[in-house]
C-alpha cells in the first residue's frame, strides 16, 4: 500500500509543478523562474505541510484517545491567528505578520507547558483548556475585526483559510525544519506512542514515563504546527481527516502509519492545490477552502462505511 | 528484592499507612480487603506511578527502563479499542520472555486472536490479552490488579497455571483481588488490609484456622474441602 501511495504522491507532485495558471512548454518551463521560484517551492510546501499536519493529527488523536482531536485542538492555531490579526490591524508587513503569529503560538505553547506541569495525567483538562484558549482567541479576533479601522478583512480571511502559494524558499526551510523535527521525535517515541494507543495512561512499567512522553510529543507537535501556521495560516481538515483515512488503508503498524500519513497528507494538499491553480485559477482562492471542500465529503463517506 | 519501609499511600488523603512489608522470590502474595481500602493505590505506589505520602519503596531502580526489568504491572483498566492487531501489540513488549511465548499464548487462548485488531475482540478476550502482555514482560516481579475480572472460570484456571509456571522460574507475584476462591487456590501468603493498616499477614493454613477473613470482610465465611483437597469458600 505504501508503494501505491508513493506513486500517487510522485504523480501529483509532477502534475503540480507541470500545470498552473500559465501554461508553457516543458523547455520553456525548465528555464523559467515560474518553475523554480513559484511552483517548485509551493509543491514542496504542499508535501511538507501535509506531512506535518497528518502526522501531528495522528499523534494528537492517539494521545488524547479522541477521534475529533486535531493538531489545532490545543489552541496553537487560534493563538497564531490572533497574533496574525494583531499585526495586520497595526498595518505591519507580511513578514511581521508571520513573526507575530509565531510569537503568539509560542506563547500558547508556554501556557501548555505550564498546564502539563499542573495537570499531569489529566488529558481531559488539557483538552478543555485548549477549547477555552480557542474560544478566547476567536472572540478577541472578532473584537479586533470589528474595532480596527486599518484591517484589510479580505486579506485576513484569506490568511485564516490557509494558503500554500509562496514565492522563494524561506517558508520551505522553516517547514522543512518543522517536518524533520516532528518526524524525528515521532520515530524516537514510536514504540511508546503505539503502546499508549492501546494501554492509555497505564504504561508506567513498560520502560518509560507516559506523562513525560506525552508532554514531549504534544510540545513538539505544537511547535511544528506553530511554525506551519505562522507561514501558511491554519490549513484545516488535513489533521483531522487524513489520520483516519491512513489508519484504514495501511497496516496499523508504526512505520507504515508514519509514512502513510506523510504521503497521504502531502498528496491531499497537492491535489487541492492543483485543482485550485489549474481549474479555479481565476478566483484566487486560498487552498485551505478547497481542502475542506474535498475533505468533508471524504470523511462523510468513511463515516457512512465504518465507524471512526 | 523490593521492600516497603514505613510506607504510607493514598491520593489526597491517606489510604494505608506505616506499612513495613518485605517480599521474596517464588512467592505468590495476595492483597485482600474491601472496596476502596487502597489495594490499587498500594500497587500504583509500588510500581512508582504514584508517589508515596511517606516512607519509601526500597529496591526499585529509579531508571524507568531498568524498572521494566523489575516490575510488570497489569492495571485494572481494560485495553483501549485500537486497530492494532494483538500480535503487533505483544511485539511491543520489552524485555520479552521469548521462551514462554508459545506456551502462554496457547494457555490463555490467544492463538486465534493474534491477527485480530484489539478493537474487535470482546471484553474478556481483551482482559486475557492484557494479562498475557504483562506476564510476557520479562521482569522479576509481576503485579496484577483484579486479574479475574471478566474472565470465565476456564481461563481463571489457565491463569493460575501460568502463574505457577512463573513462580517456578523465580518470579515474585503479587495480586490484588476480591475473588476469594481464586485467591485461596493460588496464594502462598495473604495480606489483609483494614482500617488503614494490615490486619493480617499469614499463610493459607492460618487463614483457615483463625477465620481471619470473617473479620476482614465482616461476613461469616464457610470453608469447603473438595475431593482433591482444594478449598472453596462460601
Amino acid at each position: 500500500m505504501l508503494k501505491t501511495l508513493a506513486v500517487f504522491l510522485s504523480l501529483l507532485f509532477i502534475l503540480n509543478i507541470g500545470f498552473g495558471s500559465t501554461s508553457m512548454s516543458l523547455t520553456a518551463l525548465i528555464d523559467s523562474p515560474v518553475l523554480w521560484a513559484l511552483r517548485l517551492p509551493s509543491a514542496i510546501i504542499c508535501i511538507l505541510a501535509g506531512g506535518v499536519l497528518a502526522l501531528s493529527g495522528f499523534a494528537t488523536q492517539t494521545l488524547f484517545k479522541n477521534s475529533l482531536a486535531t493538531p489545532y485542538t490545543l489552541g496553537v492555531a487560534s493563538s497564531a491567528s490572533l497574533g496574525a490579526i494583531l499585526a495586520m490591524s497595526l498595518g505591519l508587513g507580511w513578514s511581521m505578520v508571520s513573526l507575530s503569529a509565531l510569537v503568539f503560538s509560542l506563547l500558547s505553547i508556554l501556557l501548555l507547558l505550564f498546564a502539563f506541569k499542573t495537570f499531569k495525567f489529566d488529558y481531559l483538562r488539557l483538552l478543555l483548556l485548549g477549547i477555552a484558549l480557542n474560544l478566547f482567541s476567536s472572540s478577541l479576533i472578532s473584537i479586533i475585526q470589528v474595532m480596527s479601522g486599518k484591517l484589510d478583512l479580505s486579506l485576513f480571511l484569506s490568511w485564516i483559510m490557509g494558503s500554500v502559494s509562496v514565492v522563494g524558499y524561506d517558508s520551505v526551510y522553516i517547514l522543512c525544519f518543522a517536518f524533520i523535527l516532528l518526524i524525528f521525535v515521532m520515530f524516537k517515541y514510536l514504540r511508546e506512542l503505539m503502546i499508549m494507543s492501546v494501554e492509555g495512561h497505564d504504561s508506567f512499567t513498560r520502560g518509560f514515563d507516559p506523562s513525560k512522553v506525552r508532554s514531549i510529543l504534544l510540545l513538539t507537535i505544537s511547535l511544528s504546527v506553530g511554525l506551519l501556521v505562522s507561514q501558511l495560516g491554519p490549513i484545516g481538515f488535513v489533521g483531522l481527516v487524513i489520520p483516519h483515512l491512513t489508519s484504514r488503508i495501511v497496516v496499523f503498524k508504526g512505520n507504515q502509519l508514519i509514512f502513510g500519513n506523510c504521503m497521504l497528507g502531502g498528496s491531499f494538499i497537492l491535489f487541492a492545490d492543483l485543482v485550485n491553480r489549474s481549474l479555479l485559477s481565476d478566483y484566487g482562492l486560498p487552498v485551505g477552502v478547497l481542502i475542506t471542500v474535498f475533505g468533508a465529503p471524504v470523511l462523510a463517506v468513511f463515516l457512512w462505511k465504518k465507524s471512526i | 528484592m523490593i521492600k516497603l519501609e514505613n510506607l504510607s499511600v493514598g491520593h489526597q488523603s491517606t489510604c494505608l499507612e506505616s506499612l513495613n512489608i518485605g517480599f521474596t522470590k517464588s512467592e505468590i502474595t495476595l492483597f485482600l480487603g474491601s472496596n476502596g481500602i487502597g489495594k490499587s493505590c498500594l500497587l500504583n505506589t509500588m510500581c512508582g506511578s504514584l508517589s508515596p505520602l511517606a516512607g519509601r519503596v526500597n529496591g526499585l531502580s529509579s531508571d524507568l527502563y531498568e524498572r521494566s526489568r523489575e516490575i510488570s504491572y497489569c492495571y485494572q483498566s481494560s485495553l483501549q479499542d485500537s486497530l492494532m492487531t494483538v500480535k503487533d501489540y505483544l511485539s511491543l513488549i520489552s524485555p520479552f520472555r521469548d521462551n514462554l511465548y508459545g506456551d502462554f499464548v496457547k494457555m490463555m487462548g490467544v492463538e486465534k486472536l493474534l491477527n485480530q485488531s484489539i478493537g474487535m475482540i470482546s471484553g474478556g478476550e481483551k482482559q486475557r490479552v492484557k494479562i498475557l502482555s504483562c506476564l510476557l514482560q520479562d521482569s522479576k516481579m509481576i503485579l496484577l490488579d483484579e486479574p479475574t475480572n471478566s474472565l470465565d472460570p476456564f481461563y481463571v484456571d489457565q491463569l493460575i497455571a501460568c502463574l505457577k509456571i512463573l513462580k517456578k522460574s523465580d518470579c515474585m507475584i503479587i495480586l490484588a483481588t476480591h475473588d476469594l476462591n481464586f485467591a485461596i487456590k493460588i496464594g502462598d501468603r495473604f495480606i489483609g488490609f483494614k482500617d488503614k493498616t494490615s490486619l493480617f499477614d499469614c499463610t493459607l493454613e492460618s487463614l483457615i484456622h483463625n477465620q481471619t477473613l470473617d473479620s476482614l470482610f465482616e461476613k461469616k465465611f464457610e470453608w469447603y474441602k473438595n475431593s482433591n483437597g482444594d478449598y472453596s469458600l462460601c
